[in-house]
């Protein structure tokens, strides 16, 4: 096993783990200087002593957007896995993948003040992190199209995990536009701290997050249990809540735009925000229906008959290879890699990955 | 590369130093945020309500200071020891890099008391007890490390070619002494 | 190193874990940490998206009366904070713990204590955190904590210190452990 091998799924983990040594300390600054200011009276965010309200803002922040790249780049990674296995091909562009998600990792830290555009920073500031959050949508572009590069011309097998994962690319764009919007200071300057940002988290973090890791749910199941998971409830569970998940999110862009702001407990009734804020509800139990349904998929899977099959989804990589739950030492001889795709290798020894190009 | 450890020699891949280097990063981005805060904070006041403290009152950190770094030479004569199979000398540059780190804080808390400033004095004091104090902290996290490398000493555990922790103990003592230098000029002398 | 070789340096080892409860709250494998991580992370999952529901009932019509505005603000602090902090970090890094060795061909992760450590200090962190309800009331100033609205005049109870403690002991404690644990074992 070589770095040049490594499945992108250890790779974005192997990102996310910098991004949170290097992002999780100014949390811990900003909570232990908040700590101190409350319990033992300094004055660190107290404009009245001498401190700085805004200090906390870009502490927090500081920490605050690579955060997020932490919570997202583990699910580009997990369907990263997904969609090569259900479309029968290599990853489309491994190195593109590869260096977006370094890229995304290091140009993360240097967008925290976009979240602060509001707070009256002077007019270059803004301008340095407005282009800089723009910056940050190519390398998660290029992800975009490597995943599609995937699919096409693949043999598609539209199981759960699949359908988890395609669900993942379609709402991720949509939260990743939204953010492109927020990206321009006057537009930012409107609806900030409105459902229009309220919007713009859900469809990243749940339509993104979320949906790769019920997706990783789906797909490592067999795995974990030595049983599959049932494709019909599963189908269910997927279609559930992506309706549901579009029917609460969706409309949040336009009470965004008609004003409503965000954290507040109830609004009048003439502002016509009203129907919207219906149709989401609705939506949400659509949802929560939906994973529901997951819950009884898990319990009513976990009864069945264990089959115990290594590798059920025909699939690439060396964890299919262990038993199904894998032995307590995971391998008995530690296996050569030498290529990306080792278990393909193994299958198929004419058609292997390390002979192309001989 | 395999991912699998050589028997009998834990440390041997270098783990130990991986993973002492990433403390060591993130720690650093801790101490960074620290004292870029402070600077933030004297950006944004019109009177900083501090000036440079005058050369007898620079006395004590300074002299605080050597000893610190004094202690960190301890520290490098410890390492040395051991590699060269000087088992009382380990165990007496262990010593050493502990009693000096203890006056040290010593040091600090006198300094500090004798200021007559209280962390809810303004925002400057609550700024030297903060800096001053996760410091010293850190300095204590390291002691720890070195009393139990001295108890494993005692009990004969560290070999010449086998002393890992004797190490990793070191460097991370050397990092608390060299965040101290920075703090030192942030505080005192900017 | 053959398994013949691994075995006979090894003689205590066994190729099966502890059976029962014991096994799992004392284990240093990291498919099991993966799947304590996974579960305990999709609990919160539940609690967080009843917050969700709770909120969606409270705003479904204007001038709602389903929850006051006080314990709003606390639901909707501890809804994000859950979010973030206790579901999908940890189902990450549950999936991370489980597949990372599998992945690459290893045994397990290269610091399997601390890597056990890291999720104790999980659940200790969360169960800390949902405490807060129960002694004075949960943090409700969002779950970015803007001060000075978390500062000492603005926010008495000691809700904004649970909040601070419990996200400095989750990211503090589990934030190396994971990190640490994985990238050595790549090597």
């Amino acid at each position: 096993m070589t770095f040049g091998r490594l499945p992108i799924f250890v790779w974005t983990i192997l990102v996310t783990s910098f991004l949170a040594v290097f992002a999780l300390p100014s949390l811990t600054t900003a909570g232990g200087l908040l700590l101190l200011d409350r319990q033992v009276g300094t004055h660190f965010f107290n404009v009245a002593q001498g401190g700085s309200a805004l200090l906390w803002q870009h502490l927090f922040w500081f920490f605050g957007h690579p955060e997020v790249y932490i919570l997202i780049l583990p699910a580009m990674g997990i369907i990263s896995e997904i969609i090569p296995v259900f479309s029968r091909q290599p990853i489309f562009g491994y190195k593109a993948i590869v260096l977006s998600a370094i890229a995304i990792g290091i140009l993360g830290f240097t967008v925290w003040a976009h979240h602060m555009f509001a707070t009256g920073m002077p007019n270059a500031t803004l301008a340095v992190f407005s282009a800089d959050s723009f910056l940050i949508g190519v390398p998660t572009g290029i992800k975009i199209f490597s995943w599609l590069g995937t699919m096409w011309g693949g043999k598609l097998r539209f199981k759960t995990p699949m359908l988890f994962a395609v669900g993942f690319v379609a709402l991720f764009l949509v939260g990743g536009l939204d953010g492109i919007h927020l990206a321009v200071i006057p537009v930012d300057w409107q609806v900030t701290d409105s459902y229009y940002v309220v919007a713009h988290i859900h469809y990243v973090l749940f339509g993104g997050a979320i949906f790769g890791l019920f997706g990783a749910m789906y797909y490592w199941f067999p795995k974990m249990t030595g049983r599959m998971m049932s494709e019909g409830l599963g189908k269910w569970n997927f279609w559930l809540m992506f309706i549901g998940m579009n029917l609460v999110f969706m409309p949040m862009h336009v009470l965004g735009l008609l004003g409503m702001p965000r954290r507040i407990y109830t609004y009048g009734d003439n502002l016509g925000w009203g129907i919207w804020n219906l149709v989401e509800t609705i939506g949400a139990f659509i949802l929560a229906l939906g994973i529901l349904l997951f819950v009884i998929n898990f319990f009513v899977s976990l009864r069945r008959p264990a089959t115990n099959e290594a590798d059920p989804w025909d699939a690439f990589t060396l964890e299919w290879k262990t038993s199904s739950p894998p032995a307590a030492y995971n391998f008995a001889e530690i296996p050569t890699v030498r290529s990306l795709r080792p278990l393909w290798d193994e299958k198929h020894p004419d058609l292997a990955d390390w002979r192309v190009g001989e | 590369m395999t991912g699998q450890a050589i028997v009998g020699r834990p440390n041997a891949d270098g783990r130990g130093r991986t993973a002492l280097a990433l403390v060591v990063a993130a720690e650093s981005v801790f101490f960074g945020t620290l004292i870029l805060s402070v600077l933030f904070l004297r950006a944004s006041q019109t009177g900083w309500p501090f000036s440079h403290p005058s050369l007898p009152q620079l006395v004590v950190p300074s002299v605080n200071t050597l000893i610190l770094i004094l202690s960190g030479v301890a520290a490098w004569g410890s390492e040395r020891a051991i590699q060269a199979g000087r088992d009382r000398l380990l165990k007496l540059g262990l010593v050493l890099t502990l009693v000096l780190g203890l006056v040290f804080i010593a040091g600090q808390v006198f300094e500090f008391t004798r200021s007559g400033m209280h962390p809810s004095d303004q925002a400057f004091g609550g700024v030297f007890f903060a800096l001053m104090g996760f410091h010293a902290l850190h300095l204590l996290a390291g002691m720890v490390v070195l009393v139990i490398n001295l108890a494993r000493a005692g009990l004969g555990d560290y070999t010449p070619s086998r002393h890992e922790t004797i190490s990793l103990g070191a460097w991370f003592w050397y990092f608390v002494v060299a965040v101290w230098l920075v703090l030192f000029a942030a505080l005192f002398l900017v | 190193m053959t398994s013949e070789a691994w075995a006979q340096s090894h003689p205590n080892a066994s190729a099966t874990e502890k059976s029962g409860i014991l096994g799992w709250v004392m284990t240093v494998d990291h498919k099991r940490i993966g799947i304590m991580y996974i579960i305990t992370a999709f609990l919160f999952f539940l609690v967080g998206g009843t917050f969700a529901l709770l909120m969606r009932l409270q705003l479904a019509q204007p001038n709602g009366r389903v929850l006051s505005n006080a314990t709003y603000n606390e639901i909707f602090t501890m809804h994000g904070t859950t979010m973030i902090f206790l579901v999908v970090m940890p189902l990450a890094a549950g999936f991370g713990n489980y597949l990372v060795p599998l992945m690459i061909g290893a045994r397990d992760m290269a610091f399997p204590k601390l890597n056990a450590l890291g999720y104790w200090v999980f659940l200790f962190g969360g169960t800390f955190l949902y405490s807060s309800f129960a002694f004075g009331g949960a943090p409700d100033t969002g779950w970015f904590s803007y001060a000075p609205l978390t500062e000492k005049p603005f926010s008495i109870t000691h809700a904004m210190d649970f909040w601070a403690l419990a996200i400095l002991l989750l990211g503090l404690a589990r934030q190396p452990a994971p990190s640490i644990s994985s990238s050595p074992s790549c090597s």
